[in-house]
Order: structure tokens, then sequence, then C-alpha cells
């Protein structure tokens, strides 16, 4: 199997699951703060 | 109003926006959705698809590529549809769903632009050539990136929603350009859908087909928790009384 294949396959695979994990850490850092203002 | 009163209501404001700003049953339908659409599709690319006589194994990014292609040019689409909604009726939400279009937009079309490139070095011999689709990529992916710099900034809000929002109509002009570039100019990349139809076997169009839907089911789990954030951000600044969100 060529190399830039599974280059190709591993972007398509990790770009989308990278995305999603940095927008759930954006959300859970908000979260966080909203939680904080609420308790104070 | 008494400062006791004032930090009571934003208490009981955060309060409630903690609650919405949590994942429904719809949010966990969509992304369990889109992952076995996915999984199902990749299954298809390397167990289903057959082995294209010319290019060999490395033809086996196409069913990807296109539809990262595909999912990136919607997604500029629908920026282009918020920013005129936005420019008309001025009302976050069509701001925050171009925005975060935008941002879903540009990585699936980092994708396509940078795996093409991985595709052309075997079967062009070289992995990058100024020719007019490539170039006009390329010009799509710099001008995508630089609207996600300028939602990054954070002086004057209404003034840089109302700027990105003309900025994403202006923008979307690559869309139709690149789709184009194909079919007007003399270009090396092939055109896969033409006036003839699609020139694919059909497995291969099979393929394509379900992993263009696994995409797209991508974007839509992607876009949703992108305007969550966004939505979740509001309600912090509006707590923290810098802002009120009905004030846009």
């Amino acid at each position: 199997m060529p190399i830039q294949l599974i280059a190709a396959y591993m972007i398509f695979c990790l770009t989308p699951l990278g995305l999603a994990f940095s927008i759930a850490l954006r959300r859970r850092h908000v979260e966080r703060a909203l939680r904080e203002m609420a308790e104070d | 109003m008494s400062v006791e009163s004032r930090e009571s209501q934003v208490a009981t404001r955060v309060y409630e926006v903690g609650g919405k700003t949590k994942a429904s049953g719809w949010d966990w339908a969509l992304g369990l959705l889109s992952s076995v659409a996915f999984l199902v599709a990749l299954a298809m690319v390397f167990g289903y698809a057959p082995r294209e006589a010319t290019m060999g194994e490395i033809q086996r990014i196409f069913y990807f590529h296109v539809a990262s292609a595909w999912v990136g040019f919607f997604g500029f689409s629908v920026t282009f549809v918020a920013g005129i909604l936005y420019l008309v009726r001025s009302q976050r939400r069509w701001d925050i769903l171009g925005l975060s279009s935008a941002e879903v937009g540009l990585a699936f079309i980092t994708m396509a632009v940078v795996t093409g490139s991985l595709w052309a070095g075997p079967v062009w011999g070289t992995y990058w050539t100024w020719e007019p689709r490539l170039t006009i990529s390329a010009v799509q992916l710099l001008l995508y990136v630089a609207y996600v710099m300028l939602r990054a900034s954070t002086a004057n809000e209404e003034r840089i929603a109302r700027f990105a929002a003309v900025y994403g109509i202006v923008a979307f002009v690559t869309v139709p350009l690149s789709w184009f570039a194909i079919r007007w100019w003399r270009t090396i990349h092939p055109e896969i859908v033409s006036s003839e139809g699609m020139g694919l076997a059909p497995p291969m169009r099979m393929t394509l087909f379900v992993s263009v839907a696994a995409f797209t089911l991508l974007y839509a789990a992607l876009l949703r928790q992108r305007m969550r954030l966004e939505s979740a951000r509001d309600r912090l600044t509006a707590a923290q009384g810098r802002l009120a969100p009905e004030e846009w």
C-alpha cells in the first residue's frame, strides 16, 4: 500500500476527530467559566 | 438595580445557560450516526471498491478526497447564505451559523487540498502544480483561513460580524470558480461529473455516494457542536455583563 494513501487516510480520520476534540475542549472551558460564575 | 439583585439575576441566567449547553439526544444520535457512516464508508473504500486499473491502490484517495471537497464547498455555501441572512435580519443566530460553517468547511477543504496533493505525487509526478483548479483551491483555503482569523478578533463584535458576513459572501465566489475551473480552462485535474454523467464503475459510484453521505453527516454533527459552543460563549459574555446577545 503506498505511503501517500496511508498518510491521506490518517488525515481523513484524524482531522475531524481533532476538530471535534477542539470544539469539545473549548466548550468545556466556557461551561466551567459559567459554572464558576454561578457558584460565585 | 442593587448589586445583590444584579448578581442574583446573573447567577440565575448562568444556571439556565449551563443546562442548555449540554449535548441533547439528537447530538448524540447524530454523532453516533456519522461515526457509523464514516466507518462503513472506510470499509467500502478498502473492501468493496475495486482496484483502479491505471492508478492502482493510490486511487482509493479519490472517495474521501471528493467527499471532503464537497463538504468544504457546502460549508462555504452555508456561510454565504447565512451572511446574506445576517445582513438582512441582523440576528446573531445567522452570524453563529456562518462562522461555524466556515470553520468546519475550512477543516474539510484543507483535507481535500492536502490529500489531493498526496494523490498527485505518484500520479502526476509532482505534489503541486500551479494549474487553475489547484491555484483557486489554494486561494480559497487562504481566504477562509483569513476569515477564521478575523473572527478570532474580539474588538467590536457586532462590527466584525457584519464585516465577516460581507467577507463570507465575497469569498464564496471561489466555490463556483473552483467548480467550473476544470470545465472552463485547460487543466490536468480530472472532471468527475460531466454532461455525460459519471465515468465510474457501479461499486466505485456506490462507495463515492456513501463517502459523501458520511462526510455530510459528519459536517452536520460538527456544525451543531460548533454552534452550541458559540451560543455558550454568548451566554458567558452576557453573564459577564459585557454585552447582551439581544442587543445584536
